[in-house]
């Protein structure tokens, strides 16, 4: 069985007793893994991420990091953990170098380690810059050196993409995964982002109205709610359904079927032509997106 | 350790840019930077005040006042609010505990940072005063320099406004850690600063304000402080333990309720530290009442000056009689004594009459004295452990008495009403009086002033009443009260000069016909004792202070002569005869016509309704003209008083040209004599200058004054003096 570095068993939490924003949620964390904790806006995950952190107080021990008490691991063991919570802290009348260099004093780090996170995230030439001055991005990108500064076990990354290009976003998913393959680094990261994380995620979890509707690797959900689907794209939808045993009319111009049997598919292709049906596309709908719309409906 | 260091340097990094430092130089700079402009512009003023105690100390002790009373206090407001301010914006406290430092370690190096930030204002401080005064010195100043430095004194007003500054900084490092925003926090700096103010305006101390300490560190002049540090400190102390406790217990838990009242063992946590601080606080705030040594009474003293005096007289201020000559050597002096001294008022005064002090004294008590004095100035320097008692001697607690005299004229029932409330206050700011150092007097002392704060307030009412007989029953009332209080007169009470008037007030008649003889009568009528010694010593004073005539004046003395049992006051009312003898009061002066600097000529007879005081000079020492000026100047507002100047040279023209080239301002009439030697002849007068006193009438009070380089001069002025 496979080491947890987060284990979260039966979490509830909330700022008033009467008002639990996180209901019962339990989350394994795998030593090695990046770990997606999606969900939309409000849903819960940033609060699931400070609670992690201990900023938030959590009373009834449901919280372990590296296999201790959240309680007892911290402060100590931040020195192994990396973050970005939220929107990302720094001190913007200081320069990149002095935020970094702040907590490079913190942490006892040598400034080698700055100069390297630095020139990882592409921030070294305006390493001397005020960060007020700063781009979104840049501070984005600071914020994330910030964050791999003391090359940590763990990395807990909340939104880290927000503000960047769509170049940028692929520089830094590039860049955790290869921290992740080089150093096996833990990086357990939340996005509403769902393409972003799709593409390099090892395991996930899906958080929607304070409860985990799903976690495991990205295999178990595939398997769990795995059903094909295929999107036929006509003129007049509503007049050719009848021709098509369980169809479902999306609208006038869409019909969704559920297979993935490519014969099945070439036949009602074939039905639909012959019917007089000026077919436009068929294309498959079956992604995480989708995965992630069916769970948080279903609830 | 190693973990708060850590966080203390991270905290140090984090202020870079900030502009502290510079905010520090700025603040700092302002007092010595005044200072110097001030003098600048009064650099040609002829008569400089002040005594020059060292050219550091002197700036030193000029400024440290304002500097930590004010811009120390103002800096940690803004020190505290910035450095705060930096993690309130941008998720910078997320940030901080999200690293491997324990939330204490975070909050203790902020506050270790605001510390570290007021240590390096106080050495801008010293830095700039020390550069401001030096500069002084060697480009404007026309005063001689004396480089000394009292290395002592310097630590000791560096220690106490460091330790001074540490509740403020705890206290104003919680508020701006609580409140996120940046006004509030600094309006409620402000506010203790506005506190402060009121609490010099009031003459009271708000300890129960945490930004009062340096006001209570530095109320009193450092020398005069009877320890190195004193209660501000203690007081200081105090509000930093419980700042930085409510404060981390406030952040760590990131809510009032959570870190306060959240379940019964928080509850009961709180409950146990409000106990505690508000014990360790009615234990520091208590006031003390200083113990006298026991069976010696000591004095001793330190004098730097340049002519040092022979020795000190010890003095009982009411008998004006000399108790000990107390020999000064190397410019120290020390006395000891085992005989039984009544609790009194006393008064120490050096032989060559440049300064005196007064004292209340009494067994066993001890005084040290730190004496500088020029020709100029003299500052006396004391510690005490009757501090409570010299305080509140001087301090006069029936003001109200004539303002509510004129709001309520036309009322008298409102009056004798608001005059009780007034009373009322009065005793209740007696008996609560405490100094800076938190002393209070001693409960003998206590009686003492409220008696005579009663005599103040009757006398007061006696006043309205003979003009309005309305309000009878009120008035009645309040003086039945008034009396409750001098059903038994403490010894101090019946030494008291305002308590033995009230008393003669009361005897004389209504009718006013032979009030003399039924006062007399009266006193004579009683008991054998100090009332009626006081009471008849007065009267005869009272008596001949009216009576221009020397003869007269012996024949009053020598009727009361035997009457006195306590043969003190008999020695005192032939010194006071003596006195008046040899100063000739009473006899014309001759009649003179001087010429002003107009040509006009001016009498004495122009100066009618006023006391003169008259300087007269040769043209071969003008040294002590500027002095003389500076005492005219000092007494200006007086209106009684006729500040004449009167040059004996025989050339008219070169007094023309000396005042010329050095005007006098308009409170100083200079005038020339014509014929001055044989005026100086028939006068018998052999040296200049000479101070000679002319009364209301042009006779002479006092035909060879001591010069204003005398204190005897300004005791002398005072006693003439009216509005």
């Amino acid at each position: 069985m496979s080491e947890n570095i987060i284990q979260i068993n039966d979490l509830t939490f909330g700022f008033t007793p009467k008002k639990q924003i996180l209901k019962n949620i339990s989350l394994n964390v795998p030593k090695g893994s990046i770990y997606g904790f999606i969900g939309a806006n409000g849903a819960g995950k940033s609060t699931t991420m400070r609670v992690i952190l201990g900023v938030y107080p959590e009373v009834n021990h449901t919280v372990k990091v590296f296999g201790e008490n959240i309680d007892s691991a911290y402060p100590n063991s931040f020195s192994k953990i990396g973050t970005l919570i939220d929107y990302p802290a720094f001190y913007d009348h200081l320069s990149g170098w002095d935020n970094l260099n702040t907590l490079a004093t913190l942490r006892q780090l040598p400034s080698e380690n700055i100069e390297e996170a630095l020139h990882l995230v592409g921030m070294w030439d305006a390493r001397n810059i005020k960060m007020k001055r700063y781009s979104l991005g840049m501070k984005q990108r600071t914020a994330i050196a910030m964050a791999l500064l003391s090359k940590p076990e763990l990395l807990i990354l909340d939104e880290p993409v927000n503000g960047l290009d769509p170049n940028g976003m692929v520089e830094i998913r590039e860049l955790l995964v290869e921290l992740n393959k080089k150093t096996g680094t833990t990086i357990f990261i939340s996005s509403h982002l769902l393409q972003e994380l799709e593409k390099m995620v090892t395991h996930l979890a899906i958080i929607a109205d304070g409860e985990v509707k799903f976690q495991g690797s990205k295999e178990q959900l595939s398997s769990k709610y795995g059903f094909d689907k295929v999107e036929i794209k006509l003129k007049n939808a509503s007049e050719y359904i009848q021709y098509i045993d369980f169809a479902i009319l999306i609208d006038n111009s869409t019909i969704e079927i559920n297979t993935g049997d490519p014969q099945v598919i070439a036949a009602i292709n074939k039905t639909l032509v012959n019917k007089g049906a000026d077919v436009y596309r068929i294309n498959a709908v079956e992604s995480f997106e989708k995965w992630f719309m069916e769970i948080t409906k279903k609830n | 350790m190693n973990n708060i260091i850590k966080a203390t340097k991270a905290e140090w990094i984090k202020i870079k840019g900030l502009g502290l430092i510079y905010t520090a130089a700025g603040l700092t700079a302002i007092s010595p930077l005044l200072e110097f402009v001030i003098k600048f512009f009064s650099r040609n003023i002829p008569f400089p005040t002040g005594i020059s105690i060292s050219v550091f100390e002197d700036s030193l002790t000029d400024n440290s006042g304002n500097f930590a009373k004010f811009f120390i206090i103002l800096f940690i407001i803004l020190a505290s609010n910035r450095i705060c301010q930096i993690d309130h914006k941008n998720g910078g406290w997320l940030l901080m505990e999200t690293q491997p430092v324990s939330k204490l370690n975070i909050y203790l190096a902020k506050y270790l940072n605001i510390v570290f930030l007021t240590l390096i204002s106080i050495c801008f401080f010293f830095l700039f005063t020390y550069a401001f005064s030096a500069l002084w010195q060697l480009t404007f100043s026309k005063t001689e320099a004396v480089w000394g430095f009292d290395v002592g004194l310097a630590i000791q007003i560096f220690v106490k406004m460091f330790v001074a500054s540490l509740g403020i900084s705890a206290f104003m490092m919680f508020v701006s850690m609580v409140i996120p925003g940046y006004i509030w926090p600094f309006m409620l700096g402000i506010l203790g600063l506005v506190l402060n103010l009121l609490s010099v305006i009031r003459k009271e101390f708000y300890p129960y304000s945490p930004l009062h300490s340096e006001q209570l560190a530095f109320d009193q002049p450092i020398r005069s402080l009877n320890t190195f540090l004193g209660y501000g400190e203690a007081i200081s102390v105090f509000w930093a333990i419980v700042s930085l406790c409510i404060g981390y217990l406030w952040y760590s838990k990131k809510s009032f309720k959570r870190a306060f009242i959240f379940n019964t063992k928080t509850i009961g946590r709180t409950l146990a530290i409000l106990l505690v601080f508000a014990g360790l606080y009615y234990f520091i705030q208590k006031p003390k009442q200083l113990k006298a040594n026991g069976e010696k009474t000591i004095i001793s003293g330190t004098i730097q000056a340049k002519e040092l005096p022979e020795s000190i007289d010890l003095m009982d201020a009411e008998f004006k009689s000399v108790i000990a000559k107390i020999p000064v050597k190397d410019g120290k002096f020390s006395w000891e004594s085992k005989d039984d001294l009544p609790l009194g008022m006393y008064m120490l005064r050096a032989n060559n009459n440049k300064f005196n002090s007064f004292m209340v004294l009494g067994k066993g008590d001890y005084y040290h004295f730190d004496v500088f004095y020029n020709d100029l100035d003299n500052e006396v320097f004391t510690k005490t452990n009757r501090k409570a008692e010299l305080q509140l001697a001087n301090m006069p607690f029936a003001n109200e008495t004539n303002y509510l005299s004129q709001l309520y004229r036309d009322s008298p029932e409102e009056y004798y009403k608001e005059a009780s409330k007034s009373f009322e206050r009065s005793i209740a700011k007696i008996e609560g009086f405490k100094t800076a150092e938190n002393y209070m007097a001693s409960d003998d002392f206590l009686q003492y002033k409220v008696q005579n704060t009663a005599v103040a307030y009757l006398s007061a009412i006696n006043d309205f009443h003979s003009k309005s007989s309305k309000g009878e029953d009120k008035y009645k009332e309040l003086e039945t009260k008034l009396k409750d209080y001098l059903k038994e007169p403490t010894s101090l009470t019946l030494s008291d000069p305002s308590y033995a008037n009230y008393v003669l007030k009361s005897f004389v008649p209504n009718d006013s016909q032979n009030a003399d003889s039924v006062v007399i009568s009266k006193i004579k009528a009683l008991e054998k004792g100090q009332l009626k010694d006081k009471l008849l010593s007065t009267h005869v004073n009272n008596l001949i202070e009216n009576e221009p005539n020397l003869v007269k004046r012996k024949l009053v003395v020598n009727q009361h002569l035997d009457s006195f049992t306590d043969q003190r006051y008999k020695k005192a009312l032939l010194d006071v005869l003596e006195t008046q003898k040899s100063a000739l009061r009473g006899v014309p002066f001759p009649e003179v016509v001087f010429t002003n600097a107009e040509g006009k000529a001016v009498t004495i007879g122009d100066f009618k309704g006023k006391y003169i005081i008259m300087e007269l000079w040769s043209d071969e020492n003008t040294k002590i003209r500027p002095l003389f000026e500076r005492r005219a100047s000092e007494n200006r507002w007086y209106k009684n008083l006729a500040f004449v100047s009167v040059n004996m040279g025989r050339d008219k023209q070169k007094w023309s040209s000396y005042i010329k080239e050095n005007p006098s301002a308009d409170y100083v009439k200079n005038v020339w004599l014509e014929n001055a030697g044989a005026f100086l002849e028939n006068a018998q007068i052999n040296t200049l200058p000479r101070f000679i006193i002319l009364d209301t009438s042009g006779n002479i009070y006092d035909f060879d004054s001591p010069g204003p380089d005398d204190i005897r001069f300004e005791e002398t002025i005072s006693s003439i003096a009216s509005y």
